[in-house]
């Protein structure tokens, strides 16, 4: 962007800094104090030893740790149950939301809006809602697994069991891929894929080639989002899993508020943040990685 | 996907198949699915099933009436406000120096005020819980709003940001080269310039609060439930259609903000700057 080199710049951007440096106080002490500190604080209860009844006292203990990290209870129970659902569900999250965003970016402009809305109003629905609406369909003696026992698929349990669990991640998740998509896919020049089909490449060879290293960006976007909310998911697996399928989140969760156990449940919540940052991190190398040698 | 692979060889048309037709079908199916339900559930006079077997406006009416839902909403509403209206100030000057800002302190910015997206929410919520716990001993509605600042500021950051980005410099120039003062400026010019990315911002950071779960579960006082956490506490004990009435009611209320979105800035601040 051109930047004008006037009299009056240097002055309004002294003063403008000014006002900004100076506005920007309340807001810095305010992440500071009731984000860094309390994240501080949660490292900290993580390195302290517990007593059942008394507050947990700092010794740069890493038990907590070693007691998640070993135990083939807490690791196969938690630590895969979030990496398998999380991973999976934003798979499956990511083809559902790909075809949906495909279909409304190809529509004209003036017959996107009613289906753009009802991705929005499902994403602007609260998440215990929508959970409650697809138990009613999911219980057993309820519609699907009524017409699956019609085909001859019954009895066939599907709530409160991981299968349950994965379809609420991706009802959850769905909208969050759709939206980032829907733009970016519109924004694609149709005169590539033409240009692509001219010289003779076929359907397939045109999505593949022109259309999805186009719409990457949004992909990104919105598999990231759906990732992390997931392996964070907490109301999801507590309503749909009934107890049966532990994830992370939901586990730290019950051990802070249930057992009282703030170090080991810091510990768990700990472990989740880096886990869930470092899948990040090494997703977006892959993507950059894979997509810089291909084109 | 699948529709698209089948069409293999064959000459392309841009035009789109008709596999892709179906498999979007099924695909706003799946999305729209607990809308429904949870509305024909609503309007079903026995037992809460779907499809619905009797029909009955009688628990929409009560859910109405209901007082501990009615409260449980205005908290939400209020918590949603005072959140969204908190943390959209407090982005302003943030995306102000963003913009011309060096890459060091840019990177500062980022992390501090996007951090919050990288942590995730139960366990942020963990953190603030525990800390209020050892400090005050109980939660508190202020508490509550304090964690929904943390949690919503990353979108109006991000909003005004983006519409930051294509705003010319030259006219905050022209209007203090005659004169303006920087406050004067800000309110004249760069305001109204990016009023659809503070709005966008607001509704965003609105929306995430009002549907919030995770946060609100740990720091919840006793007495002043959000509506998600009410809900929530109702579905664990008892299972009756006026729940699914109130889920309705709470859906007519989504749907309605979106038009209003739509009206006010269009429904593509959603596709775009998601993220």
């Amino acid at each position: 962007m051109p930047r004008t080199d006037g009299p009056g710049d240097g002055a309004l951007a002294r003063a403008g800094g000014l006002i900004a440096r100076g506005s920007l106080f309340l807001p810095f002490a305010f992440v500071a104090l009731f984000f860094f500190v309390p994240m501080g604080w949660l490292i900290a209860t993580s390195l302290s030893s517990h007593e059942l009844g008394s507050a947990p006292r700092f010794t740069g203990t890493l038990e907590h740790y070693a007691r998640f990290w070993t135990d083939p209870f807490y690791l196969e129970t938690a630590l895969w149950t979030t990496i398998k659902l999380s991973v999976l569900s934003t798979v499956f999250a990511l083809i559902i939301g790909y075809v949906l965003a495909y279909y409304i970016a190809g529509l004209p402009s003036n017959r996107r809006g009613l289906l753009t809305s009802l991705v929005v109003v499902s994403l602007s629905v609260n998440i215990v809602i929508r959970i409650f609406g697809l138990n009613v369909l999911l219980m057993n003696g309820g519609l699907v697994t009524g017409a699956l026992g019609l085909i001859g698929l019954g009895p066939m349990r599907i709530m409160y069991t991981e299968l349950g669990v994965l379809i609420g991640l991706v009802q959850i998740a769905v909208p969050y891929v759709v939206l980032p998509l829907i733009g970016v896919l519109a924004a694609i020049d149709p005169a590539l894929k033409e240009a692509a089909a001219s010289v003779g490449a076929g359907r397939q060879r045109t999505f593949w080639a022109v259309t999805f290293p186009l719409s990457l960006p949004g992909v990104v976007a919105g598999t990231l989002i759906a990732f992390t909310l997931n392996a964070a998911a907490f109301a999801i697996p507590s309503l749909m899993g009934g107890g049966r399928v532990r994830m992370m989140g939901m586990m730290a969760y019950e051990q802070a508020t249930i057992q009282g156990n703030f170090p080991f449940a810091a510990a768990i919540g700990i472990s989740l943040t880096v886990l869930s940052i470092v899948v990040t991190a090494i997703y977006l190398v892959a993507v950059r990685r894979i997509f810089r040698t291909s084109r | 996907m699948t529709a698209l692979a089948r069409n293999t060889g064959r000459p392309a048309r841009l035009r789109l198949p008709m596999g892709l037709g179906i498999a979007a079908f099924c695909g706003f199916v799946f999305v729209a699915a607990p809308l429904v339900v949870v509305a024909g559930a609503a309007l079903n006079a026995d037992a809460m099933v779907f499809p619905p077997r009797s029909l009955t406006l009688h628990w929409m009416i009560a859910a109405l009436t209901d007082r501990s839902f009615v409260d449980a909403a205005l908290v939400s509403l209020a918590v949603a406000v005072v959140a969204a209206a908190v943390s959209t100030i407090f982005a302003l000057p943030v995306a102000l120096r963003l913009r011309k800002a060096s890459p060091f302190v840019a990177s500062v910015l980022t992390l501090s005020f996007m951090g919050p997206l990288l942590v995730p929410s139960v366990i942020f919520a963990l953190a603030l819980y525990s800390v209020i716990m050892s400090a005050f001993g109980v939660t508190s509605l202020a508490a509550l709003m304090i964690g929904h600042v943390i949690i919503t500021m990353p979108y109006p950051v991000r909003t005004i940001t983006a519409v930051m980005d294509n705003l010319d410099p030259a006219l905050e120039d022209a209007a203090g080269s005659v004169g303006a003062t920087p406050w004067r400026t800000f309110l004249s010019i760069t305001l109204p310039l990016i009023k659809p990315g503070v709005i966008a911002g607001f509704l965003f950071a609105f929306i995430t609060s009002w549907n919030d779960f995770s946060i609100s579960i740990f720091l919840t006082p006793r007495q002043l439930q959000p509506l998600p956490i009410r809900i929530y506490e109702y579905l664990l004990y008892q299972y009756r259609p006026l729940i699914a009435a109130v889920s309705t009611w709470s859906v007519i209320g989504s749907a309605i903000i979106v038009i209003v979105i739509d009206r006010l800035v269009g429904l593509n601040v959603f596709s775009g700057r998601r993220g």
